[in-house]
């Protein structure tokens, strides 16, 4: 009984003893534990691994950058791919109702300012350098991915635009169409690799006139 | 008044060719015999140079060229060119034969056996470049200089990634970071900081001091810190457990450009693992997790523009602007595209691992990276895991 006690109090000592050193494991969490995807989340979030803390432009800080929304959430396919087509019609319903028309109906800006706007690549960009908004208007990166005119080189992640109001011409129904793609392109791509231009704020209406000006004006240099 | 002193001009081709349209009708110009005669005499000839180039070809000419065509296509055929139009083309000449149209006939035998003959090059073409693709893929695993690499991967992948810039693989043979890296070599042999050693004692995962193909097998676990490292991290280990460098001396804290001693260093210390193939290991359970949690990052879309890594990498000969993306899942590209450090022709200056995943998520519209972080060794040992067995191209040369 008594040998029983001394060692109880023995072992509690002793516990007592390692708190610390379990407190410290107990700190630093299990990685081998997790799922891939927890432990994902765990390191952008939990691990001072990012610099979430910083400020952004539209407001709020990078931490809300790295948090998935319903869409960016479905549209990440780990190993690649594409969600089953139930998921897609989802994803383009929901797309189709983010997508916010200008008070006045669709008009098409200018297409001089919408050629700088496709050409820049300039905004929302943080980090180590941080785009200033102020100094450099933001841009629609649109030849990133797309071949637009033909006097300047543009990317192939997305198809050629080459001639794109000439081939279309610049009926309401394929001005409702551009505005819609570039606004939300989930509405007719489903878990397309094009950013939401309008649904997130990146382009205000203006750019997106000019932008939609460049692609659809028969002045345009798109359409010679 | 000019127009009369003139010699009349011929008013029609027919009239430049002498061909008699209106044969029986008088010559305008029939003025005189000797004219006449120098005109049929023209015709006479003529008429005499046709039949004498159809007579240049004989048959026994148009049969040995047909022979030819044909040892030319049994010559091709051991070699493989099995679906070729020739057969056809050796038919069709022996065909016209009997009518005699020998010039014919040669034409198409001269046809098909310079089409068996381009084959056979092109062939002979592709087997050298298959050899020599043989031949570097035979070398991995020790020690080769980075354009030979390079050359190597090239000669054995379709890749408008690898071979998209000529100027750069011109230039590769004189690639500044060769002098980083030599910077680098004094550096790490000399005796720094507080403790006054030298890093020569520092272990990058295959024992103290061994740099050959360390760097190849980087990130690892390491049972010292209990943690995943990469070279970066790594280094930053030694300098200051080893050397005594506080982590805020510039020598630790300064981790970019040429100048830096982290470049100098980690361009040094990877060097020695080119040519070697990637391989960084999966046996402790952290390394596992930290790869896996790096895959799932790699294709997490978030961020302004709903950008993942995968946006870029998973296709293969996409451009952004004019620039050939790498492509994660083809490895014989995509061990070019995580061969850091590189000398980037476009900043001017020697750029590590950690320096292109921050730009990278820069690019994205995400949150900077912190190097050194858990979540940035997990990119990279997801990264470096996806061009595994391919070789590394150190110091590379990039745009």
């Amino acid at each position: 009984m008594l040998k029983q006690r001394i060692s109880a109090t023995l072992l509690m000592g002793l516990a007592a003893l390692s708190i610390p050193t379990v407190s410290a494991i107990a700190d630093e969490v299990d990685y081998t534990e997790m799922t891939p995807e927890e432990l994902a989340e765990y390191l952008i979030f939990e691990s001072d691994s990012f610099k979430l803390d910083q400020e952004v432009q539209e407001g709020g800080t990078a931490r809300q950058r790295m948090v998935q929304d319903k869409l960016q959430k479905t549209c990440s396919v780990v190993g690649g791919g594409r969600p089953d087509m139930e998921t897609l019609l989802e994803i383009s319903k929901m797309a189709r109702e983010s997508i916010v028309y200008p008070e006045d109906g669709i008009e098409l800006g200018d297409w001089k300012r919408g050629a700088e706007l496709a050409w820049s690549g300039y905004g929302y960009r943080v980090g180590h350098k941080t785009d200033d908004h102020e100094n450099n208007e933001v841009g629609g990166n649109c030849y990133n991915c797309h071949q637009i005119g033909t006097d300047r080189t543009g990317g192939s992640l997305g198809p050629s635009l080459v001639g794109f109001g000439r081939i279309r011409g610049t009926s309401d129904a394929i001005k409702k169409y551009t505005y819609d793609v570039i606004y939300n392109s989930h509405s007719a791509f489903p878990c397309t690799n094009m950013p939401r231009f309008g649904a997130s704020g990146y382009l205000d209406q203006q750019a997106i006139a000019d932008i939609m000006a460049y692609l659809l004006d028969p002045e345009s240099p798109v359409n010679q | 008044m000019l127009r009369t002193l003139l010699p009349r001009l011929p008013q029609s081709l027919s009239e430049v060719s002498g061909k008699t349209r209106n044969r029986h009708q008088p010559l305008p110009l029939a003025s005189g015999t000797g004219r006449r005669f120098g005109r049929s005499a023209l015709i006479a000839l003529l008429v005499a140079l046709i039949p004498l180039s159809v007579w240049a070809t004989t048959r026994e000419q148009a049969e040995s060229a047909i022979a030819e065509a044909k040892q030319t296509r049994e010559e091709a055929i051991a070699m493989g060119v099995t679906e070729s139009p020739t057969d056809e083309m050796i038919e069709q000449a022996e065909s016209v034969l009997p009518s005699r149209q020998y010039t014919r006939a040669l034409q198409y035998a001269e046809w098909a056996r310079r089409q068996d003959a381009l084959a056979m090059e092109l062939i002979a073409k592709q087997e050298a470049r298959k050899a020599s693709g043989e031949a570097a893929k035979a070398a991995v695993g020790t020690y080769q200089e980075p354009l030979d690499v390079l050359q190597g991967l090239i000669d054995r992948t379709e890749s408008g990634y690898l071979t998209q810039s000529d100027q750069n693989l011109m230039m590769m043979a004189d690639n500044p970071a060769q002098w980083t890296a030599m910077d680098g070599e004094t550096l790490f042999e000399e005796a720094r900081g507080p403790n006054n050693v030298s890093l020569e004692e520092c272990d990058f995962g295959k024992g103290p001091g061994v740099l050959e193909g360390a760097y190849a097998e980087l990130p690892r676990y390491f049972e010292d810190t209990g943690k995943v490292m990469d070279l970066e991290t790594r280094l930053v280990h030694c300098m200051v457990t080893l050397q005594g460098f506080s982590p805020d001396d510039p020598e630790v804290a300064k981790r970019h450009g040429n100048g830096s001693d982290h470049m100098k260093l980690q361009t040094y210390i990877a060097s020695k693992s080119s040519g070697f193939a990637w391989n960084p290991p999966m046996d402790h359970p952290l390394e596992k997790a930290m790869r896996d949690a790096g895959e799932v990052m790699f294709y997490r879309r978030a961020g302004k523009a709903d950008f993942a890594c995968s946006t870029c990498h998973s296709e293969t000969g996409k451009r952004i602007r004019a620039s050939v993306l790498p492509n994660k899942n083809v490895p014989e590209e995509w061990t070019k595209a995580v061969s850091w450090p590189a000398f980037r022709v476009g900043h001017d200056q020697v750029r590590s691992s950690q320096h292109r995943l921050r730009g990278c998520y820069w690019q994205m519209r995400q949150a900077g990276t912190v190097a050194g972080s858990d979540g940035s060794i997990a990119m990279l040992s997801y990264w470096t895991d996806a061009a595994r067995g391919q070789p590394a191209i150190l110091p590379d040369m990039k745009r």
